[in-house]
């Protein structure tokens, strides 16, 4: 069959580009998703803006008050403790959690036996409920009888306070979601490596590559989308996330050291009825948020590389 | 490279190699061996710590009310009270919760999972003006913490008699959730080739077509990812079922899980128990999901 | 790739069904936008006729309430015009047993009530907030909530409670003062109480005995009960290491839970906590800082009092059996059933003056916006009172807030082997009532952070308390 080369998709006929078939079916495609958002996302989101202009204590009606609540922001203390716990977190679990998840979802893929149950013990801790998980970690952090002490004494190494010892709260928060966050990435790093072909392993073998260049040459790269995938996923739910476990487990504390933005716009929202200042400080979270996850797609042209061609 | 290969059958998978493929096939096995005990032996280490905290949360469940913390902890609970199971799905109506679980659950991955795919596909391959603001724009849903929408969209719902039913569970378009599946089917759609939809152009298929015939069958792994995280987030989800759910019949799971907890006493064991119970389904259907994780077709002759 | 299959799937196919899909969907999204801006600005500034609205419940309720007022509680139904009333009761229970119990009450209540359900809407304690924010500002407020001293003044403040002084003109002599006072605000009622929790001590025999230390009871009796004979058996019945480390004394966990617990000794040191006006914090006098300084000390240099390492969530320590002493509520009763070690009770330990108590109690509010207020209303003086006893009082978790209700058989029947009632009939009547001022929960983040550098050594007492205070007396400022 002769193929005609073509760019993706253009089937223009001329005088008809508006409204071309492409853009009906695009239009159509993303249907669901677009009423939804006009529906029920939008105005919430815009709404939450304007709050954040007003001094709101939810059971009084909104007293606009214009950008006083980020000039508040500005010279509150707390406000740069939680962006400092929060970048802290971040930064230091979705890389780790990245690596561990690709290494072993790598290691799954080898065709072992009994991979199916490696798979699913993996997985399973993403899936406790938190609420039950972390009064666990609790007790394995626990400075007197905990496991992880326990282990340190084996090693003859000094114990710990761990979670309540201000420099090592937010490690040992980071620590607790290695348990947890690991799951999700892991299986869809799973599903991607599906989606490279034998083929290209086959091919490499015969030309004698070994492991490690056939990693980077070929895994890598034909991993990448779902590597830029998790990235961006793992920056964005990081910024949020972790809520019940700090919730449960530090409250904030030692002395702030593990307040995390999250938590910070919880209290501020439900246990101070300042709901105007906690959305603004949502919608400054989704700006740096925003900024950060532009970076990475600025950065993205130059690793991540899209089989069909397209650009990121 | 001077192999022959050809699929016998999209599903198995199977081929037929020229007989160079197959030495070197071979070859590679045995240089493969030492790694792969290496890596059970790695894998069997992490596996033991994961599975730990699920060993204490078993042994727990099993013990006497008070007697959950102890100093030092006991791994083997004497007597093992196995009716803790019986007064944790009995204590709360959680046969009703079940119910209005699997309901909002199931009905809303498959809708999730269908329209997610449709609407990832379109920023994926198709070209329409706005598409890429659009998709910006839908990826910029997840950054505002939900939190500050949650009584704007209470009212909202409430404008349109939504609250009190499960509707406001099921809708697709959520913050969260359903974005990130709409993100990953894109990404994973970008990573096919276009021969195969520009075969189909030529004749006079439609986007829907393509959609249907050929991404998502070759998209099997990431559907079967895309359906047990969507079935996980709902499943899970606490605050807006127990926000927009008025009447106590309609609840869910998750909201009767944290009733075991309160202000001054954690009910340990019945919570483990519940616990442990909430995680059975989830476990079955990630076992019955695994074998669409391979995926069994091989697209040779276009990549590579 | 076949051409026939395809060639059916004709473009301008495709575009009539496309057409017809986007018509169809934009019709539905039409009808349900339709709605959405119209709630959307509702969330906006534009809200000052919110409290005319919420004015006019309170006035029509006036004329209607001396009419309630002059029937007793056990009163006949006497209900709307025609039949039945469905009551929202949103509470929060603290096991599937608590559950059970006041779903036993509120039938109760029913059954004494005909003519009135109530429908249960038990909110987990974590959630009780932010669901009852969002219902209320959304406009679907339940008829009764349940009210917790920690956050009922900015309810009362906002006028999001209705008055109930005139309702409860008869029914407030059965009650104990303390209690009423918990609800009050400027001389009016707003939350009929159900429940009390006023403090006492359990001790562990045990561990006296081991230790050949004289118990609190028989200090008690012998009237050396002080906060300092406390300090002193608390040294001494602590030592240990690791997991067999035993503590003298568990301050409920928090040296700094100011509402639940440190009030109580300052107190009974003769000091306070704020001035009269409640508009500036006194954690900076020599009595405050004299009692928090033997916290430290207790806590740091003799490892009597546990730290929040020790006891974070992991429920009770008391319950482990490692606690010489322990600051307790009644509804920690129902958790000894199984000790392993012989339980004692004794009141609170008088200092330079005392003993005075506190409590965290818990009573029925009436939200603005609900429209039953009558039945709402009987709900709220049953579950206190004589009725619900035998059900609520029987079961072991509160003590009474009626007076009267302490020599109730109900009550009576409660008592556990190691219970003692004149310790609770003490306890219920020294209880000063005393809501955190101002704005609360951010005050107790506030001491609790300074407290966190005290306990890891960073801190001296007195800069702990200084710093609280700069950080919490503008919060004392209320709008």
């Amino acid at each position: 069959m002769a193929t005609t080369v073509r760019t993706a998709g253009a089937l223009a006929r001329p005088g008809r580009r508006f409204l071309s078939q492409q853009t009906l079916e695009g239009y159509a495609c993303i249907l669901p998703w677009l009423l939804g958002f006009a529906c029920f996302v939008a105005g919430p989101m815009v709404a939450a803006l304007l709050i954040s202009l007003t001094d709101w204590s939810m059971l009084e009606p909104p007293i606009w008050i214009g950008l006083d609540n980020y000039q508040r922001m500005l010279k509150d203390p707390l406000f740069y403790t939680v962006l400092v716990n929060t970048a802290y977190i971040s930064f230091l679990a979705v890389p780790l959690h990245l690596i561990v998840a690709l290494g072993i979802a790598l290691g799954l893929n080898e065709k072992l036996t009994g991979v199916n149950i490696y798979r699913t013990i993996f997985y399973l801790p993403s899936q406790m409920p938190i609420v039950a998980s972390a009064l666990l970690w609790l007790w394995v952090f626990n400075p007197d009888f905990g496991l992880a002490n326990a282990l340190l004494n084996v090693l003859n190494l000094p114990p710990l306070r761990w979670l309540f010892d201000p420099t090592l709260s937010k490690p040992s928060i980071v620590l607790i979601t290695m348990w947890g966050g690991i799951g999700t990435p892991m299986i869809i790093f799973l599903a991607g490596l599906q989606g490279v072909p034998e083929s290209l392993y086959e091919a490499a073998n015969i030309d004698g590559a070994g492991s490690f260049a056939r990693f980077r040459h070929i895994t890598l790269p034909m991993l990448s989308p779902i590597i830029f995938f998790n990235l961006i996923i793992g920056v964005i739910a990081s910024f949020q996330a972790y809520f019940t476990l700090v919730f449960i487990t530090t409250q904030g504390g030692p002395a702030n050291t593990s307040l995390i933005f999250i938590l910070y716009i919880y209290f501020k929202a439900f246990r101070d009825f300042d709901m105007g200042y906690a959305a603004a400080l949502a919608w400054t979270l989704f700006l740096i948020v925003l900024a950060l996850t532009g970076i990475n797609f600025l950065l993205a042209r130059f690793w991540v590389h899209y089989e069909g061609g397209e650009r990121t | 490279m001077s192999a022959n290969v050809e699929p016998v059958s999209a599903e198995t998978g199977t081929l037929t190699l020229d007989r160079s493929v197959a030495q070197a096939h071979v070859a590679v096995g045995e240089r493969r061996r030492p790694m792969h005990i290496m890596l059970h032996v790695v894998f069997v280490i992490v596996c033991l710590v994961y599975l730990l905290p699920f060993a204490w949360m078993l042994s727990t469940s099993l013990k006497l009310d008070g007697r959950e913390i102890a100093m030092p902890p006991e791994w083997i609970p004497n007597p093992a009270v196995w009716s803790n199971y019986y007064r944790a799905m009995t204590g709360l109506p959680m046969f009703l919760y079940l119910q209005n679980t699997l309901t909002i659950t199931i009905t809303a991955t498959a809708l999730g999972v269908f329209t997610a795919s449709l609407t990832g596909f379109g920023f994926a391959r198709l070209r329409f003006p706005g598409r890429d603001v659009l998709f910006s724009l839908c990826l910029a849903t997840l950054m505002l913490p939900g939190i500050v929408t949650l009584i704007p969209e209470f009212l909202i719902y409430r404008q349109i008699g939504w609250i009190n039913t499960f509707l406001p569970l099921i809708e697709p378009w959520t913050l969260g959730g359903h974005v990130l599946r709409i993100f990953l089917f894109r990404q994973y759609a970008m990573t096919i080739p276009q021969d195969y939809d520009e075969a189909a152009r030529v004749d006079g298929a439609s986007a829907l077509r393509i959609w249907w015939s050929i991404i998502l069958p070759l998209s099997r792994p990431v559907l079967a990812t895309m359906a047990i995280l969507a079935f996980i987030y709902h499943w899970n989800d606490f605050l807006r079922p127990l926000v927009f759910l008025q009447d106590k019949d309609l609840r869910t799971l998750a909201i009767g899980l944290r009733l075991f907890r309160s202000e001054y006493l954690v009910q340990w064991n019945l919570l483990m128990a519940a616990s442990a119970l909430m995680l059975l389904p989830i476990l079955a259907l990630f076992f019955a999901a695994q074998r669409y994780f391979v995926q069994g077709i091989v697209m040779t002759g276009i990549k590579g | 790739m076949g051409n026939g299959t395809l060639q059916r799937f004709s473009r301008r196919r495709m575009i009539q069904s496309a057409a017809l899909a986007v018509g169809g969907l934009a019709g539905a999204s039409l009808l349900a936008a339709c709605g959405a801006p119209a709630a959307a600005p509702a969330a906006k500034p534009a809200e000052p006729a919110k409290p005319a609205e919420a004015a006019k419940p309170a006035e029509a309720a006036k004329p209607a309430a001396p009419a309630a007022t002059t029937a007793p509680a056990a009163a006949a139904p006497a209900q709307p015009a025609g039949g039945q009333v469905t009551l929202k009761a949103m509470y929060w229970s603290s096991s599937p047993e608590d559950h059970k119990l006041f779903e036993d009450v509120f039938a109760a209540f029913s059954a004494k009530n005909p003519g009135i359900k109530v429908d249960f809407d038990d909110v987990p304690s974590d959630d009780f907030q932010t669901t009852a924010l969002t219902r209320i500002v959304g406009g679907t407020p339940p008829d009764v909530m349940e009210l917790h001293p920690a956050w009922v003044l900015s309810f009362i403040l906002a006028n999001q409670l209705n008055d109930l002084t005139d309702r409860a003109k008869t029914d407030k002599a059965a009650y104990l003062p303390a209690q009423l006072d918990f609800w009050s605000s400027k001389e009016k009622l707003f939350g009929m109480p159900y429940y009390s929790g006023p403090s006492f001590l359990f001790y562990n025999k045990t561990i006296f005995q081991k230790a050949g230390a004289k118990t609190p009871e028989e200090h008690e009796k012998e009237g050396t009960w002080t906060w300092d004979t406390l300090i002193a058996l608390a040294k001494q019945v602590s030592g240990g290491s690791g997991a067999e480390k035993t503590f003298g004394w568990d301050a409920s966990t928090n040296a700094v839970n100011l509402q639940f617990y440190t009030c109580v000794p300052i107190w009974d040191n003769g000091g306070d906590l704020t001035n009269k006006e409640e508009t500036e914090w006194t954690l900076d006098s020599p009595a405050v800082i004299e009692t928090m300084q033997w916290h430290a000390d207790l806590q740091l240099k003799d490892k009597a009092i546990p730290l929040p390492s020790d006891v974070k969530d992991i429920s009770w320590l008391f319950r482990t059996g490692r606690v010489g002493m322990a600051w307790a509520g009644r509804f920690r009763s129902i958790e000894l059933t199984n000790a392993t070690f012989d339980v004692g009770m004794v009141g609170t330990p008088k200092g330079k003056v005392g003993p005075i108590n506190r409590d965290g109690p818990n009573a029925t509010g009436l939200p603005m916006g609900g429209k039953q207020l009558d039945a709402a209303y009987k709900l709220g003086t049953f579950f206190g009172g004589p009725d619900a006893a035998p059900i609520y009082l029987a079961s072991g978790r509160a003590l009474p807030v009626q007076s009267a209700l302490f020599e109730s058989d109900a009550f009576k029947k409660s008592l556990k082997p190691f219970e003692r009632s004149e310790v609770f009939t003490n306890a219920a009547k020294t209880v000063r009532a005393w809501r955190i001022p101002g704005k609360g929960a951010e005050a107790l983040r506030a001491i609790q952070s300074e407290w966190d550098k005290v306990l890891i050594g960073q801190e001296d007492v007195p800069t702990a308390m200084k710093n609280a205070k700069a950080t919490m007396d503008p919060l004392l400022k209320v709008r």
